[in-house]
């Protein structure tokens, strides 16, 4: 069997890692990347040709509307996203990356790969990740694991640590999702204690503030307007993220953008000015103090102190803006971080573990790893109580969010009325206590249940796996009938019809690209 | 010791002693998942896990360290069958027999109580629950549950206090106290007390202008004891309350159901003009529902004595919202060949008449009342479900004949356990509140407590009376004697408490004049 890379698909940035001789290894020779971290950028160049990474990021300042980027910030929404005159899903924008990576690892391995691990953020649902299952199979790869990104950082840790016993926070800041995650690492089993997350918070957002107040102070000190036209507002963002990352190593920096408009008496108009860090952080301070509640969230789910913390993990670009070092060591009464591994590329490391744990290239005795649930699943339930009506509708759960998994539970439910024969139990994701505020996964019906007075009992069983699967069986206990179901999330998913037409339109991309192909 | 992964006791399973310390645990848990991982062996590393995160929580350890032991288990489980099923006799013998290896576990203790409650043993049953009480460990559901006792045993005033203590506890934790407070304004009523048992029901309700939804029980006991004292402007008022109460349309559906049975039991105890009454501000509630005017529209011509619109009517509303009892009248009413009604001199064929219809009545509503009174997790009110009439659903089972098997096609049709059921590891087990009267008797409800009692023994009487014939002393068969013997206790327990009431009423002030 070949190898199985493992893949960090971030919303700013991609890595893809293998497996050599039981360590991990970013490939670093992958075109369009920098030293193997790879912009997740897709646009199409002018003779139609599709580009991926630096190439695709440069497009995006001179030719609008011929390139996406953050696209994982959509997955799983049912849009179609514009991009050189063709419509494609998110899971089509990921699968041109996803695609790129195998090829690039390809020809670094001398060998086809067909296989991948990626990772997800642990926030993401169900119809996220399997909008990341799909596209991975739509860029030709099995992927035999998605694992939650923070699991991964504290992998590529533990793997280095085989007899450390300690209790470790991973705080996974990336470019659109914060993650904070405790977990367990004794003697090479790691276990995930609880894992929280914000999927609105990232740096994104410093840079969002950084370019209103660039903006602002444009139009104060020349009086120009730069969110005025498209071309403008891509310079700003450059501009604002560049800044931001410069002002990580050094104390001001100057903010200098020529010609962006004429004067009245015809002379080109440059704004420049020094933007101390300082200010930077007076701008997104509220933002990173924010973080501190689901640091406390993350901690107070298995009553576990600041101080009873051992190692802290910085992972994801974001982590390297010093307010962010500064207020996290605070909280944990000014300790020193860990940042030995590299926040960009912590994350595809330990995905390339678990293709190793996958395909048991790493022995269990060196490294086992488990999982939590990240989200609640649970049934539909009518309530009923003495005093009122029935609530209808209302969200029951079995798995809850941090429970180890895999994981099988069984409850037993009452039918509601003399006489039923049937009952159809509607499965939910989410944390909200009515099913309406949750995301339907699917249903199972059974259909003969023992006639009886209401009250006839049924045992419900749900079993989710490592895979995230989840089997649901129902069976009525008086008569012992049972049905099974395999859920998958019935909307939003693509339907067959849907991922043939997502085949064709990437076969008449990369056809342009690499003739003879298929 | 080696894991036995098979084994059910996760002791066993992780391969330690019961005595082993948190990093023993964990050094075997940390052995297993290497040996099964989630990759390889995800089965048992479920067993594993389930293990692991019971004994590494000190709490669930403790908690499953005072577990029980596979045969004392069983046994449990066996009264607990045997309770669902009514037989409290059975449930008896099993649970002493646990309670004799462990005189800790609570929960065995209140389920004994609750048998003898059933078995009319009330003196024992105060007995197991006032030990619980002693050991401190005793939950609302308790000192509730010694209230209904102390009520049995006609000491009123202790079983007052006791239901008051259930209502502050539950408070403090947070918990729903309206059972306990109605249990404690029962206990007001059954002493007289009437005009206590409003203004503690006010107090309930609070002082607010505007009442919740949720203070719908206390509105309806309140309207009750209102009707009983002919406290006419009280009952408009609260009247009009109920009729604003429900903000949601299932919310007012379910208040028109709750009007429209106060208004059937009124009709069935005579009080032909409340009845009618209260049946209007439901026919109000529910314009739609022509089954509500129809029981106020019976209620008058009752007190008319026009018994065939009575009878007419009976016939067109087949399916009365509430339980569905004109269609239960109705078809009692033919299955004693009562229809149509013989024109002859009124006077004393009318008495014959009136007496048969509301006999017809009461049996029918007895036995409703019967198979709550029952019930140790009493079965909650609910509206009639949408897609069934309430002819399908209380027309058959009322009158004995088997229930057709519907297919019902409603969605996710699943209620949450009551706690017996709920899922509990089989090992597991927590304290529980059995209320096995929570269902008020009919006329203990109107607040008209002797005349109340009288009726309710006539009635009693009269059941006895039927089963006589096919049931002669000497032979009975199972069913039909637990039947006649419960009907009997029954009536016996009634015989007491009007005497008591009496005794004591002679001795009180009578309750003050609603209408001065």
């Amino acid at each position: 069997m070949g190898a199985i890379i493992g893949i960090d698909l971030g919303t700013s940035t991609s890595e893809v890692a293998i497996l050599r001789h039981g360590r991990p290894l970013i490939i670093r020779e992958v075109a369009g990347s920098r030293q193997g971290v790879l912009p997740s950028v897709v646009g199409v160049g002018a003779s139609g040709e599709l580009r991926i990474g630096e190439a695709a990021e440069a497009l995006a300042l001179v030719r609008p509307g011929f390139s996406v980027a953050e696209v994982k910030r959509e997955m799983g929404k049912p849009i179609r996203i514009p991009m050189a005159g063709m419509e494609h899903s998110p899971q089509e924008i990921s699968a041109m990356i996803l695609r790129h990576l195998k090829v690039e690892a390809e020809r670094y391995l001398g060998e086809p790969v067909t296989d991948a691990v990626i990772t997800v953020p642990a926030r993401f649902n169900e119809l996220q990740r399997r909008a990341t299952l799909d596209a991975g199979e739509l860029a030709g790869l099995r992927v035999r694991r998605l694992i939650n990104e923070p699991t991964a950082a504290a992998i590529a840790y533990g793997l280095e640590r085989p007899g450390a016993d300690e209790r470790i926070i991973v705080y996974d800041l990336g470019g659109g999702t914060l993650d904070v995650t405790l977990l367990e690492l004794s003697e090479g089993v790691i276990d995930v204690l609880s894992s929280v997350g914000d999927d609105r918070l990232g740096g994104k957002d410093f840079d969002e503030r950084l370019m209103n107040w660039i903006a602002s102070e444009c139009r104060r000190l020349v009086d120009v307007d730069l969110e005025g036209s498209a071309a403008l507002r891509q310079r700003l963002k450059a501009t604002a993220k560049r800044a931001k990352e410069d002002l990580s190593g050094s104390e001001s920096v100057t903010i200098s953008m020529p010609f962006i408009g004429l004067a009245a008496s015809g002379e080109p108009v440059n704004l420049e000015f020094e933007l101390t860090r300082v200010t930077f952080e007076r701008l997104v301070e509220d933002l990173v103090l924010s973080t501190r509640v689901l640091l406390d969230q993350a901690l107070a789910v298995k009553g576990v102190s600041p101080s009873q913390v051992n190692t802290i993990l910085l992972v994801g670009g974001s982590t390297r803006v010093p307010l962010v070092r500064k207020i996290v060591s605070e909280f944990f009464g000014g300790r020193t971080l860990r940042t030995e591994v590299n926040a960009d590329e912590a994350v595809a490391l330990g995905a390339a573990v678990v293709a190793g744990l996958v395909n048991h290239e790493i022995d269990p005795g060196q490294l086992v790893v488990t999982d939590v649930s990240s989200w609640t699943l649970g049934v539909a339930i009518t309530e009923i109580a003495e005093g009122r009506p029935p609530r209808h509708d209302v969200f029951d759960p079995l798995i809850m969010r941090h429970q180890t998994i895999p994981r099988t539970v069984r409850k037993t439910y009452q039918t509601h009325q003399d006489g039923q024969t049937t009952v159809v139990v509607r499965v939910f994701q989410g944390e909200g206590a009515s099913v309406d505020a949750n995301v339907f996964v699917g249903e199972v019906s059974h259909e003969a249940i023992t006639a009886g007075p209401a009250g006839q009992e049924l045992e419900i069983e749900f079993s989710y796996d490592l895979s995230e699967t989840l089997q649901v069986r129902v069976r009525d206990l008086e008569s012992g009938r049972q049905v099974e179901a395999r859920m998958h999330p019935t909307k939003e998913r693509l339907s067959p019809d849907d991922m043939k037409a997502a085949q064709s339109r990437l076969q008449q991309r990369w056809q342009r690209d690499h003739p003879g192909e298929t | 010791m080696t894991p036995d992964l098979a084994s059910d006791d996760f002791y066993l399973r992780l391969g330690l002693v019961p005595e082993a310390t948190q990093d023993d645990v964990r050094r075997a848990y940390r052995a297993l998942v290497r040996q099964y991982t989630p990759e390889r062996a995800p089965e048992e590393f479920k067993r594993v896990r389930q293990a692991y995160e019971t004994l590494s929580d000190a709490a669930t350890r403790r908690q499953y360290d005072q577990r029980l032991d596979p045969a004392l288990s069983a046994l449990f489980e066996s009264a607990m069958k045997a309770m669902k099923e009514e037989n409290y006799q059975a449930a008896v013998e099993p649970l002493q027999q646990v309670l004799a290896a462990r005189p800790d576990m609570a929960i065995a203790r209140n389920q004994v109580g609750v048998c003898f409650l059933h078995l009319n043993e009330s003196e024992r049953a105060l007995g197991e629950f006032q030990h619980l009480i002693r050991e401190g460990s005793a939950s609302p559901g308790v000192y509730a549950n010694a209230g209904h006792a102390q009520k049995l045993l006609q000491q009123f005033e202790e079983a007052g206090r006791s239901f008051e203590r259930a209502a502050d506890l539950a408070t403090m934790q947070l918990q729903d106290a309206t059972p306990f407070v109605l249990g404690a304004v029962d206990c007001l009523v059954d002493r007289g007390l009437v005009a206590e048992a409003r203004s503690r029901l006010t107090e309930a309700i609070g002082a607010e202008r505007k009442v919740a939804f949720n203070h719908l029980r206390y509105l309806t006991r309140l309207l009750e004891l209102c009707i009983g004292q002919e406290d006419s402007t009280a009952v408009n008022k609260l009247l009009a309350q109920l009729r604003g109460l429900g903000s949601e349309p299932e919310e007012q559906q379910y208040v028109a159901w709750r009007l429209g049975q106060i208004a059937f039991q009124l009709v069935r105890a005579g009080n032909f003009a409340y009845g009618r009454r209260v049946a209007l501000v439901g026919a109000m509630l529910q314009p739609h529902d022509a089954d509500f005017a129809a029981l106020s529209e019976v209620a008058l011509h009752l007190a008319a004595r026009n018994d065939e619109q009575v009878l007419q009517l009976v016939t067109s509303h087949l399916s009365f919202a509430p339980d569905g009892a004109l269609y239960a009248l109705r078809t009692y009413l033919e299955s004693q060949g009562v229809r149509p009604p013989p024109v002859a001199p009124p006077s004393a064929v009318d008495a014959v008449r009136r007496n048969v219809i509301i006999w017809g009545v009461l049996v029918l509503v007895v036995s409703v009342f019967r198979a709550v009174f029952d019930t140790p997790d009493p079965a909650p009110y609910y509206p009639p479900p949408r897609h069934a009439t309430a002819t399908d659903l209380v027309g058959e089972t009322l009158l004995g004949s088997e229930p057709a098997a519907r297919v019902s096609p409603l969605p996710a049709v699943l209620t949450a356990p009551p706690p017996l059921t709920a899922v509990r590891p089989s090992n597991y087990y927590q304290a529980e509140v059995v209320d096995p009267f929570a269902e008020r008797t009919p006329y203990a409800a109107l607040g008209d407590s002797i005349e109340g009692i009288k009726v309710r023994i006539q009635e009693l009487e009269r059941q006895m009376a039927i089963m006589e014939p096919d049931a002669p002393a000497a032979n009975r068969s199972g069913g039909t004697s637990a039947r006649y013997d419960s009907l009997l206790n029954e009536r016996n327990r009634f015989v007491n408490r009007g005497n008591a009431l009496r005794s004591r009423r002679a001795a009180m002030p009578a309750d003050p004049p609603s209408h001065p």
